[in-house]
């Protein structure tokens, strides 16, 4: 028997909030450093301590509601959740359970089949936990991270294959990026995800039991797993097995998931309302605030730079990968509107040659290239000059302008002047000119080189080709042989 | 209503540890208490919005405080340490 | 040993004496140390006894005075702190094997506000393990004994602070109260207990029991001394989300001499007169105290509490669960008890906690655990919450006929040490005056209104609406000043007349 199984696919997606503080403390959220240098009372946990929410930290929540098309609770309430391990200091999380902040929200993503909107069914804010360093020498427990905000992004179970599960996870990465709340580092673990798998036979209405899958680091690593999880539910459904509700962790190592150590109390998180904190109220103003504050999100940006740029998808794509270079283009084009020159310079000589991040501080600056790309569409330089102009730039931090007059790299269109320095060329080598009378046209090109290297490439190149065959010709103008 | 396994059980999300000894006695003092708890089901709370922290506005923190405290306190009070971090068994 | 007589009848004369420099903060201090020296090992109501660092407050407040500095509200007073308030540098027990060496980085916002106001703290107090018990026999260390009679219960959980404040050790003292452990104990030592509405004084620092319950409040001698430290503690405290930013009233311990309660409108509910176990002197001493109140002007009234009788289930199902939840991070990872020789993390967590706690306090984690576990939460926890609303809405309706409620402090009198220990459920029931007002989120005050056949105080509670604590402290000083009860001191105390 062969049935076709379908996919049932829904991610748990945890950001951290780029914010200064923590969530519940003044301790910054800074990664790394000496284990604990970050850490006060509330944040370790100590008898006595309480917290209070940072409304930097709900104010970043919104933004992504915002920009997740997601409906804002009015009050929403923390719970605690509560289990046992030594990076969680209280015994229990600051979470929301019943009542979160932001609910039903949605993400469009490219599938093969076209866009398809993926449902987000809640966001809440939480606070993560410490780290644990496993060492031969027994577990370390710094809690530098403990307190750190985050927003945990919940999907409805609509993705139906890994390549959708990863493009989902793309575009979210791609916006909370973009709208500048997550700085999307998942190696740091800034930015993680879980993964919910079930699958049924094709068509039928009813879900299968469902693994969650941990661990899962890289984009490569969730499509891995979640490939390898789809297989192996088959298998064992196949097999006339029983797929077991379990936790299981990704093996990046292996290609392999195994279930996570029996933890047979591991769901009852006993929630209750946190006593400590007050229900949060948030009022439409808010909710307005951050809804206006969010710049103009990747996949409507691409759209504008197709239809009405006129660039192609894989240039509009590239310059949408990071909010930085967006915002580099867009200054540049308020200097000068040629956008599909703008892009090739930016995406190619610039970014050949700094990082996005380098940008803010290089010495190339949105105008200046701007002014640069004006230069070569107004003739004043030809592209070849450009090259040079802009090696001038990027070393002196020199507008374009200068550069080309203390260097002198004006392009030259004036005729005559340009049939003096072909003249000059012509008379200069003679065999050559010889060579190419007797009909190897080849030469042709050694004399353009020659031209140019004289001339420092100012020419207009288009004028030199036009004299030059015009003084090659076989019948008049010939130049004076005598 | 309560039988030692559930007793045991609920010592054991609680991660407390209990003996048999003192399971004997606590086990029927936690029956009895939990019976005199079980007459709250005899009251009417149909469409009864449970209490919250009613009247309390949505505080939030002022980003300038902090807690004045001993910074090396945690680890003067701290079991085991290694370095400035906590140490515990190894967690497998 | 003969202890040296307290020299001042009240924390404000004893205030006005150092101020005007009449007596020294070192003097009143030393007085306080020496009585504690001859009196607590057999009394037991201290933990800690801070000597250098009390000597050195008072030296400090005696030098701000002789250099004509202004001076706080408490300048150079001796006060005594429940162990279950954190102070810097001071070991903070709880009354717990947990936390035996546990020594706070931070002062608890109460301790502080006390600091800033000159007071002189002389040390931390005995209370059941973590506030948990109406005895302060579950302290890990020593039980507390009544000064009124050393075979006796002081009451609990801040039996320490009552008897401390009763055997004339300090000039007052700072208790906690979650379901009546100032209200209690004040009751059964006859001094003044007052539990602030929920989010009137801060609870950062405080050692959490339930956090939806417990408020911070002073025992001391009278009522005007529970208004003076009261209005030192009170007030809005940014680090305590749950506290209140209503303005707290100004210079409460000015109550008038002799006041008046024309126009006031005192309630007695109906529930609790009578009350199962209510026993007849108490019943009595109440019953005089409303005529008392009526013969001072104020019209007096039954009043209706129709889900009272629910009060202590629903409590302890809340209280528990929140306990269950707030004594977690008592884990052996980062500060208090470790078993020795964990091999495993959970024999660490199990262990440690086992040998940490105290029989009552795993007592009530398991309730409060099994209260919010899979299958129990919807009949207990939710439903309890439920109940609470009704709870708190009988009051808003009360308070709609009457401005004050009087009952009972507590059903009996002091009773015997080591009477109730095995028998949870009749120590839990004690409780049934005293659980509705933190459920209720009012302010509460108990206060001395007589004594029975063996001599042992009763207390009267009042309660008044959210945030009214003025109306209360100015009836309770009315009443005060009518029945003639305050002056009488427990044989400890007797010698320490001034």
């Amino acid at each position: 028997m062969s049935l076709t199984w379908e996919a049932v696919i829904g991610l748990e997606v945890h950001c951290q909030l780029l914010v200064p503080q923590k969530l519940f403390c003044g301790c910054p959220t800074t990664f790394g450093g000496v284990p604990n240098a970050r850490t006060c009372p509330v944040c370790l946990g100590l008898p006595g301590a309480l917290p209070v929410l940072s409304r930097e930290a709900v104010a970043c929540a919104l933004r992504v509601g915002a920009a997740l098309e997601c409906v804002t609770r009015a009050t929403s309430i923390f719970a605690r959740k509560h289990y046992f391990y030594p990076d969680l200091p209280k015994g229990y999380q600051i979470t929301q359970y019943e009542a979160p902040l932001l609910e039903f929200g949605g993400l469009d993503i490219d599938t093969a089949t076209g866009v398809r909107r993926i449902g987000i069914r809640r966001i809440h804010m939480e606070e993560d936990a410490g780290k644990s360093i496993h060492t031969d020498a027994g577990t370390l427990v710094d809690l530098n991270r403990a307190g750190v905000p985050l927003v945990e992004i919940v999907s409805d179970p609509d993705l139906r294959s890994a390549d959708e599960a990863v493009a989902y996870l793309k575009a979210l990465h791609e916006i909370v990026r973009f709208i500048g709340v997550c700085d999307g580092n998942m190696e740091e673990g800034s930015f993680r995800c879980d993964a919910n798998v079930s699958i049924r036979p094709a068509g039928s209405p009813v879900l299968g039991t469902r693994t969650e899958l941990k661990n899962l680091n890289t984009f490569k690593g969730v499509h891995r797993a979640i490939e390898y999880e789809i297989a192996r539910h088959a298998h064992v459904l196949e097999e006339g097995g029983a797929v077991v509700q379990e936790t299981r962790l990704w093996d990046d190592a292996a290609g392999r998931t195994r279930a996570m150590r029996g933890k047979e109390d591991a769901h009852d998180y006993r929630y209750f309302p946190e006593p400590d904190l007050p229900p949060l109220r948030v009022d439409a103003d808010e909710i307005a605030a951050a809804r206006a504050s969010l710049p103009p999100l990747p996949a409507e940006i691409r759209r504008r730079y197709v239809e009405e740029l006129g660039l192609t998808a894989y240039d509009a794509g590239v310059l949408t990968s990071e909010p930085a270079l967006v915002r580099w283009y867009e200054t540049a084009l308020t200097h000068h509107r040629n956008a599909k020159g703008l892009c090739n310079w930016l995406t190619t000589e610039l970014l050949g040659r700094v990082a996005v991040g380098e940008l803010e501080t290089c010495p190339v600056t949105p105008a200046g290239l701007a002014e640069l790309v004006a230069l070569i569409d107004d003739g004043t330089i030809s592209g070849k000059i450009a090259k040079t102009v802009f090696d001038g730039m990027f070393e002196s931090g020199e507008s374009p302008g200068t550069l080309v007059e203390t260097r002198g790299l004006r392009q030259v269109t004036d005729t005559a002047a340009i049939e003096a320095a072909v003249r000059e060329v012509l008379e200069a080598n003679p065999t050559q000119l010889a060579q190419f009378r007797a009909g190897k046209v080849t030469v042709r090109g050694f004399f353009v080189g020659q031209i140019m290297r004289r001339t420092g490439g100012t020419l207009n190149p288009a004028r030199v080709n036009e004299v030059l065959d015009r003084l090659l010709a076989p019948t008049d103008n010939r130049p004076d042989e005598s | 209503m309560v039988d030692a396994a559930t007793v045991r059980h609920v010592a054991r999300l609680a991660r407390l540890g209990v003996d048999d000894a003192t399971l004997a006695v606590i086990g029927p003092q936690l029956g009895a208490i939990i019976e005199m708890m079980t007459s709250l089901s005899a009251v009417d709370t149909t469409g009864i919005a449970p209490a919250v922290l009613s009247g309390v506005e949505t505080r939030y923190r002022a980003p300038d405080t902090g807690v004045e405290w001993a910074p090396a306190a945690h680890l003067e009070n701290a079991p085991e340490s290694q370095g400035t971090a906590f140490r515990v068994p190894r967690v497998v | 040993m003969a202890p040296p007589p307290l020299p001042f009848a009240s924390l404000r004369t004893a205030r006005a004496a150092i101020a005007t420099g009449e007596a020294s903060s070192a003097e009143v201090t030393q007085a306080c140390l020496g009585r504690i020296a001859a009196l607590d090992p057999d009394l037991g109501a201290f933990l800690t006894v801070d000597t250098e660092g009390a000597m050195s407050a008072a030296a400090a407040v005696d030098a701000a005075r002789a250099a004509g500095k202004a001076l706080g509200p408490l300048a150079g007073v001796p006060l005594a702190l429940k162990d279950n308030l954190s102070t810097r540098g001071l070991r903070t027990t709880c009354g717990s094997r947990m936390l035996e060496a546990y020594v706070p980085g931070f002062d608890a916002t109460v301790v502080s506000r006390l600091r800033r106001a000159g007071a002189v703290i002389l040390g931390k107090v005995n209370l059941d393990e973590f506030a948990m018990g109406s005895s302060t026999e579950n302290s890990a260390f020593h039980p507390t004994r009544n000064p009124w009679d050393p075979t006796r219960s002081p009451g609990g959980s801040s039996g320490g602070s009552a008897a401390a404040v009763a055997a004339r050790l300090c000039f007052g003292s700072l208790g906690s109260d979650t379901g009546g452990s100032i209200r209690q104990p004040a009751a059964f030592c006859g001094v003044v207990g007052l539990k602030p509405t929920y989010g009137r004084v801060s609870r950062f620092g405080l050692v959490a029991f339930a956090s939806s319950l417990d408020q911070v409040g002073p025992l001391s001698f009278d009522v005007r001394d529970a208004a003076v430290l009261f209005g030192a503690i009170a007030g809005h405290d940014p680090a305590d989300a749950t506290s209140a930013l209503s303005d707290v009233p100004l210079d409460l311990g000015q109550l008038p001499e002799g006041g008046r309660l024309r126009g006031v409108r005192i309630g007695w509910p109906r529930e609790y007169l009578p009350a199962d176990g209510l026993e007849p002197a108490v019943a009595a001493a109440v019953r005089r105290a409303l005529d008392t109140l009526g013969a001072l002007g104020a019209e007096v009234v039954p009043v209706s509490l129709p889900h009272a009788e629910h009060a202590i289930a629903t409590y302890y199902v809340i209280a528990t669960a929140e306990a269950s939840s707030n004594l977690a991070r008592f884990d052996g990872v980062r500060f208090g008890h470790r078993a020795a020789e964990a091999a495993t993390l959970d024999a660490l967590y199990s262990r440690s906690r086992a040998e940490g706690f105290g029989l009552e306090v795993a007592r009530r984690i398991l309730l409060g655990t099994f209260a919010l576990s899979a299958g129990y939460h919807d009949a207990f926890y939710a439903k309890a919450n439920q109940v609470r609303a009704l709870i708190r809405a009988d009051f808003e309706s009360a308070f709609g006929e009457v401005d004050i409620l009087v009952t009972p402090t507590s059903p009996t009198t002091a009773f015997a040490l080591g009477e109730r220990t095995s028998d949870p459920v009749r120590m839990y029931l004690a409780d049934v005056f005293t659980t509705a007002c933190n459920l209720a989120g009012l302010p509460g005050l108990s206060l001395p209104c007589g004594f029975d056949d063996a001599g042992l105080p009763i207390g009267l509670q009042m309660m008044a609406r959210p945030f009214a604590e003025a109306e209360l402290l100015r009836v309770a000083a009315a009443f005060e000043d009518a029945a003639g009860v305050v002056g009488r001191r427990p044989p400890a105390a007797a010698e320490a007349r001034p």
